[in-house]
């Protein structure tokens, strides 16, 4: 699915800059809490996200595991959004 | 770790501070001995509800100690309380770079913060009341609770023992040091990181603050003399903000890893004016001084200084002075009492801690730091020997007092001596 966002680059300039991430241990596959983000700052996270990309996701849908599943949901809203 | 019964005794090994002057204790201390002012007259709040408030804001920036993603839960009163924290530590010998430092695993921390991040809350409301968003950030309650300091200092050094916050207003890092005081004499803890911290110079609280009719009006001279306690011509306090932090040993913690004292915590006093919610009034003041001199086997008249809570209103003043009477009796004129929050201003949580350091380094270095701005002595206060400008030396200084009298009427009271 092409999106008009590329949420897994915005995931990973939020890691870097804001949560202080190594760059060198992100990858599409790795999960939030591989990367040292704990729970409060995993909702902080999705919170920004969502912030910076007009979008929210249901909690009950927002379930993921690795940062490509987050990127896509995120982009999903975006197109659902009309983004 | 070899214990003798009875009580311990308690000494300061490290102290440091964020504050209207800056940060570090020296820097502090030589700009009041100065009478060096840090109030200003500060814009606050949005275009619409735009003012210009008395305050002595800190210079401190959060960004240039930590990172975001440190930031993100931890509140300016927090990032102070850390910063200050560092320099106690490192005063006291023990690396603060150091997050596995074994001598703080059993080690409790005792804080005191009036209102806990401020900024934060402000936020929340802006959002949920102007921008009319249920949308709140998750770090917002974290950053919002009043124990936010004592944790990151807790989390911070791995400290296991008590964690303890302490909210009584102006009197609740005079109190949170009082109690950890009472914690090591007793033997529960031997090792404590204590003070308080407070950062709540937002547009809308300091609007609140306005309302009480408490805050001082702009000096004719200027904002930096506008803080005049025991002039007649005062007018009222000014807010501040700011940390203090102190290391607390017992005698034998101290000498077990070879640590230098600063000075010894020798009593410590509390008790309830059981009156007003923002009049003060002598009984509870009177009562915490003599509980903190007896607490010390301290006569009123070995007392050599007085660091009186004083924070410029026209009531509160008053009061002190008439508490001071009691407890010190005809002798009082012969005992030098300043007021420091004409240049610091009222740091509330932070007051007591921060009015500490100032005693104890006065008994460091031998010199009253000055009641500034004093031209004109309160009617009432004539028989008290206020240290105008410029402070003065004195050699033969041993014993202090600080106070700390709270809205809700909280007073506690702090007794340090010279080591």
């Amino acid at each position: 699915m092409e999106s008009s966002v590329n949420a897994y680059a915005l995931i990973v300039e939020k890691l870097t800059q804001d949560f202080g991430v190594d760059a060198e241990a992100i990858h599409p596959g790795a999960t939030l809490s591989e990367l040292g983000i704990d729970s409060l700052s995993a909702v902080e996270f999705i919170f920004e996200l969502e912030d910076e990309l007009g979008v929210e996701l249901d909690p009950e849908e927002a379930e993921f595991e690795t940062l490509q599943e987050a990127a896509d949901l995120l982009e999903q809203r975006v197109e659902e959004k009309g983004g | 770790m070899a214990h003798s019964d009875g009580p311990r005794r308690v000494f300061i090994t490290g102290m440091g501070v964020v504050g209207p002057h800056g940060l570090g204790a020296d820097r502090t201390f030589e700009a009041v001995l100065e009478g060096r002012s840090a109030v200003t007259l500060s814009e606050t709040g949005s275009d619409e509800v735009a003012a210009e408030v008395l305050v002595a804001r800190s210079p401190f920036e959060a960004a240039e100690h930590f990172a975001r993603s440190e930031r993100m839960f931890m509140a300016r009163a927090a990032a102070m309380a850390v910063v200050a924290a560092e320099e106690a530590l490192d005063q006291a010998g023990l690396d603060p770079q150091d997050p596995e430092a074994e001598e703080l695993r059993d080690a409790g921390t005792w804080m005191g913060c009036g209102l806990g991040g401020a900024e934060a809350l402000e936020d929340g409301f802006q959002r949920y009341y102007q921008r009319r968003t249920r949308r709140a950030p998750p770090s917002t309650v974290p950053l919002i609770m009043a124990n936010g300091p004592a944790a990151h200092l807790s989390m911070r050094w791995g400290l296991q023992g008590p964690s303890l916050s302490y909210s009584m207003a102006c009197a609740s890092s005079a109190a949170s040091l009082g109690e950890a005081f009472r914690a090591l004499r007793a033997g529960s803890v031997h090792r404590a990181l204590a003070g308080g911290a407070e950062a709540m110079l937002t547009g809308g609280i300091l609007a609140a603050w306005e309302a009480l009719g408490v805050v001082a009006r702009t000096h004719p001279d200027g904002p930096e003399v506008s803080c005049r306690p025991f002039d007649a011509a005062r007018t009222g306090m000014v807010l501040g903000e700011g940390a203090a932090v102190f290391v607390l040993e017992t005698e034998e913690a101290m000498a077990d890893r070879g640590a230098e004292p600063l000075a010894q915590l020798l009593g410590y006093g509390t008790a309830s004016d059981a009156h007003g919610l923002t009049e003060p009034h002598a009984r509870g003041q009177v009562e915490a001084m003599r509980e903190a001199l007896a607490d010390a086997g301290v006569a009123p008249d070995e007392v050599g200084y007085v660091n009186a809570h004083a924070t410029g209103t026209h009531t509160g003043d008053r009061v002190e002075t008439a508490s001071l009477r009691q407890v010190f009796g005809e002798a009082v004129g012969a005992i030098p009492v300043s007021a420091t929050k004409a240049v610091h201003g009222h740091l509330v949580g932070a007051a007591g801690a921060l009015e500490l350091l100032l005693t104890v380094q006065a008994l460091r270095h031998r010199r009253i730091p000055p009641t500034a701005h004093l031209t004109e002595p309160d009617e009432e206060a004539l028989d008290l020997d206020l240290v105008p400008d410029p402070g003065r030396d004195a050699p033969g200084l041993g014993i202090a007092l600080s106070n700390s009298f709270a809205f809700g009427g909280s007073n506690a009271a702090l007794v340090v001596g010279r080591v």
